[in-house]
């Protein structure tokens, strides 16, 4: 925790040095790691048995990301860095908050149904009340003011349905049912539930070009489902599902359609379409292995759009170089690997769920933007966790952390134990 | 199922998820290093243009060194580039950055050694771009600006044994710093009737006039249309189709051999050569030379041009036209040069040079010079009958204005007929005849005759080279 301020700090000195900003300017990053570290004292101090690392990793992770986004601020890409150093904070709270107010993680089982719906609703409140930015509706409230992204929160709605769905049901998924060409697939009766939320989200997402999050989702209950079941063949049918379901998008949305010719190949279309990868590609490119410095990137908006958002991950690149990449990426997997030890840890099945769900999601997004932002796969708008600016997804993201302490806390075997 | 289990397939979903994080960062790898160079120098990457302000741009130096463009600083950490000759230099040169060598080498001018060259950071962390030496010789180039003042044409010099440019020089000349400094000097310059943009030496296109016989003589000597000694007579005057065509001397030059057509420039000999040959052999021929692809220099390539053929026209008449340099062929005064090298070269066409060396901030030689033979635009026999002939057309003919005391010149005149006032002035030589270490082809646009207007201009240029 002590290093994520002293990396902060030192970032800090760099920005000002590159930008010609008064060093006073930087203590304000500092502030959000502050209260981070208040926060960790004090859940020590409510209760010591529970992950010690996790947070530590985050708090790394934000630490890259202040800076970054601090920067971005400074050479006038929104006002990314203050608001994100306020969101922290909230996230903070709400991360200590989720942590006191839920006494035992297990209980949240009993309001899976719950979830699934109000995970329904808010997605549904999004369709029709929000407003688009970049062609995608995703944002609610009051333009300029306070935005909410809703499907943010859906996502952990989701996982906590899913966890609470296979842990009852689980088994009679695995059961054998009616053979389907060759396949075993279970009645239906206890599957419906569980296929209605998620196509119904699928198709809303779809529907709201929401790709990341479809993706993500679909990606989650794909885990989810072998993790019920152990069934490899069922894994192997839904990614060629997806597939399936992918080709079919790109022939029936010309936006989809679009997003795939980009990736394809942004040469084709260099100035439109093709745009934004290449920004991000020339980002990597620039940055080259030890990156141009800290304030020595391009960061001019019109150059690389999103530069705040989804593709902080190309600033990254540019400026602190691979370098920088591999320690963010170091810290991200180290976050996700001990969200999965919780959930492997875990002696309740209901608690080991809820963390694969979420450890898969944190992973999975992690994934998604950063293979998207270099042309490996095809660029949804989706954040990094911790690291892109976007306040709903920073509140969201302590929030399911505060959820995988709350497991770990509760559902820990004893002889593992606090390390 | 067992608790134990379910962990187990989490450690193995968690494992699946490790290793896409481990294998992210080669993944990454691969732009950011192994496809970085592409990714840098793509002209939609606006980084280069960003980084060239902070860059301290490397020097554009003459063969001996001296400073055509150099650099001075406008602020903290800002540089721009200066013009040391600018009327001398402005079209190799350009303005603003957007044209000339400017544009065509801003990737060696403005980026720093790179990344790579750990010890050029380390010595000097500002970004410094590389000085690139050319193979121009400065006191010639200013030379030929001074001969060419008032005037409109081009002068070209080539070291025909290495395809070294010694010259390259088009009037009239503009002032690069000042081009687009606003908006009336933009508008006077761009929409200045004697194009002063314009860089005649690789962009211009005139009709060869007489020069062309060179090629004619070789057409006629390499298809045996004749031999050395093949005689025609000429009365002054002789009918091709059915209409009559001169020669420039109305009572006519007698009998004469090649070389002394050549010599001569009898317009009644070479008119039957292209009878005899036609416009495909001619064509041919001309493209041996190389004539209609545009030379390899590293200038922006739009703004090298090959010479062209204008129209298809067919017949005797149009033979004779095209023999005689006349006819719809038009040619750059690079490509004239080039003529002039290659039979200079033992009728070996070497690839145009234009680089001597690129020199790192730290004064390594990064790269040079090294001469390449680009065609065989001529067999070796008929190159050495060419500069025979050459060398008696200034001895004896018409280009005796060539002459200089201590060295042999061979030469060829011309003056091609142009709208709107006056021939267009050519001559094309090299020197010493016998072992050529210059060839140099001049236009003076409405000059009048070679003789008068050309060949005392290609004759100062070869004394100032060869000195």
């Amino acid at each position: 925790m002590c290093l994520a301020a002293l990396i902060s700090g030192a970032a800090a000195l760099q920005v000002c040095h590159a930008l010609d900003v008064p060093l006073h300017h930087a203590s304000r990053l500092v502030l959000a790691l502050c209260v981070l570290v208040l926060a960790t004292f004090l859940l020590d101090r409510v209760s010591p048995h529970r992950d010690h690392v996790l947070l530590p990793a985050v708090a790394g992770l934000i630490a890259c990301s202040l800076p970054i986004l601090w920067r971005l601020e400074l050479a006038g890409v929104g006002a990314a860095g203050s608001r994100q150093m306020w969101w922290t904070i909230v996230g903070a709270v709400a991360l200590v908050a989720t942590y006191v107010l839920v006494p035992d993680v297990r209980r949240l089982a009993r309001y899976k149904y719950l979830c699934g719906i109000g995970a329904i609703l808010l997605i549904v409140v999004t369709m029709a009340w929000g407003h688009e930015v970049n062609g995608a509706r995703l944002w609610v409230g009051l333009p300029g003011l306070l935005t909410f992204q809703p499907t943010e929160l859906a996502k952990i709605l989701i996982c906590i349905f899913l966890a609470g769905y296979i842990a009852a049901k689980g088994d009679m998924l695995v059961a054998r049912g009616p053979r389907f060409l060759g396949v075993s697939v279970p009645e239906m009766r206890y599957v419906a539930p569980l296929l209605l939320v998620v196509m119904f989200s699928l198709m809303m997402f779809v529907r709201q070009r929401d790709l990341g999050a479809a993706v993500l989702v679909f990606g989650v209950v794909l885990a989810m489902v072998y993790l019920a079941t152990g069934r490899k063949t069922y894994v192997v049918l839904g990614v060629l599902l997806f597939l399936a379901g992918g080709v079919a998008a790109n022939h029936a949305f010309p936006h989809v359609h679009r997003r795939v010719d980009a990736w394809l190949n942004p040469w084709a279309d260099p100035t439109a379409s093709g745009f934004q990868i290449l920004q991000s590609l020339f980002c990597f490119g620039e940055g080259g292995v030890v990156g141009t410095g800290l304030g020595q990137g391009l960061p001019d908006p019109r150059q690389l759009p999103a530069a705040h958002t989804d593709l902080a991950i190309s600033v990254v690149g540019e400026e602190l170089g691979l370098a920088g990449l591999i320690v963010i990426l170091l810290l991200a997997a180290m976050v996700a690997y001990r969200s999965f030890a919780i959930a492997w840890n875990s002696r309740d099945r209901f608690g080991s769920l809820l963390a694969a769900a979420l450890s898969t999601t944190f992973a999975l997004q992690t994934l998604v933007i950063v293979g998207g932002a270099t042309k490996l796969i095809p660029l949804t708008g989706i954040t990094f966790p911790f690291v892109s600016y976007g306040g709903t997804s920073v509140l969201a993201n302590f929030v399911s952390m505060g959820l995988l302490l709350c497991v770990s806390r509760d559902c820990a075997q004893p002889e593992v134990g606090a390390p | 199922m067992k608790q134990a289990e379910l962990a187990h397939k989490i450690k193995e979903l968690a494992f699946v998820t490790l290793i896409a994080f481990c294998a992210m960062p080669f993944y990454i790898g691969y732009w950011a290093v192994f496809r970085a160079p592409d990714l840098r120098g793509h002209p939609l990457n606006k980084r280069a243009e960003a980084r060239a302000v902070h860059t301290q741009p490397g020097r554009l130096l003459a063969s001996g060194r001296e400073e055509i463009l150099g650099r001075v600083p406008v602020g903290k950490g800002l540089w721009e580039s200066s013009y040391n000759s600018p009327l001398t230099y402005c079209h190799l040169t350009g303005y603003d950055r957007q044209t000339g060598l400017q544009l065509s080498l801003r990737s060696l001018l403005l980026e720093p050694a790179g990344q790579s060259d750990l010890l050029a950071f380390l010595e000097s962390p500002e970004p410094v771009g590389n000085d690139v030496q050319l193979t121009i010789v400065d006191r010639a180039q200013a030379l030929a600006r001074e001969r060419l003042e008032g005037q409109r044409g081009a002068v070209v010099a080539l070291d025909p044994t290495t395809g070294a440019v010694l010259v390259l020089a088009s009037a009239p000349t503009f002032q690069p710093a000042g081009v687009a400094k606003t908006h009336e000097s933009w508008e006077l310059f761009s929409t200045d009737p004697a194009s002063p943009g314009l860089n005649r030496a690789v962009q211009g296109l005139y009709p060869l006039g007489s020069i062309f016989k060179v090629v004619t003589a070789a057409a006629a000597l390499e298809t045996g249309t004749v031999s050395i000694d093949t005689e025609y007579t000429c009365n002054g005057q002789i009918t091709i189709g059915d209409r009559p065509l001169r020669c420039w001397k109305a009572s006519g030059h007698g009998t004469l051999n090649v070389a002394g057509a050549l010599a001569q420039s009898c317009n009644v000999y070479f008119a039957q050569l292209g009878e005899a040959l036609g416009i495909e052999a001619l064509s041919a021929y001309a493209q041996r030379t190389g004539l209609f692809d545009a030379p390899a220099l590293p200038l922006p390539p739009n703004t090298v041009s090959a010479s062209r053929l204008t129209t298809t026209q067919t017949g005797d008449l149009a033979s004779a036209s095209y023999a005689l340099g006349q006819g719809d062929l038009l040619v750059t005064p690079f490509a004239a040069a080039q003529i002039a090298a290659a039979v200079a070269n033992h009728g070996v066409l070497m690839q145009p040079e234009l680089i001597q060396a690129v020199i790192s901030p730290r004064g390594q030689v990064r790269q040079s010079l090294t001469p390449t033979a680009e065609r065989q635009a001529f067999r070796e026999s008929t190159a050495r009958l060419l500069a025979g002939m050459m060398e008696s057309a200034v001895e004896s003919g018409t280009g005796r204005a060539a002459q200089l005391e201590y060295v042999r010149i061979a030469g060829k005149t011309g003056s091609a007929q142009a709208p709107g006032g006056e021939a267009h002035a050519w001559f094309i030589g090299f020197a010493p005849a016998q072992d050529p270490r210059v060839a140099v082809a001049v236009v003076v646009e409405h000059g009048g005759s070679g003789a008068g207007a050309a060949a005392p201009i290609a004759r100062d240029i070869i004394a100032t080279l060869l000195e």
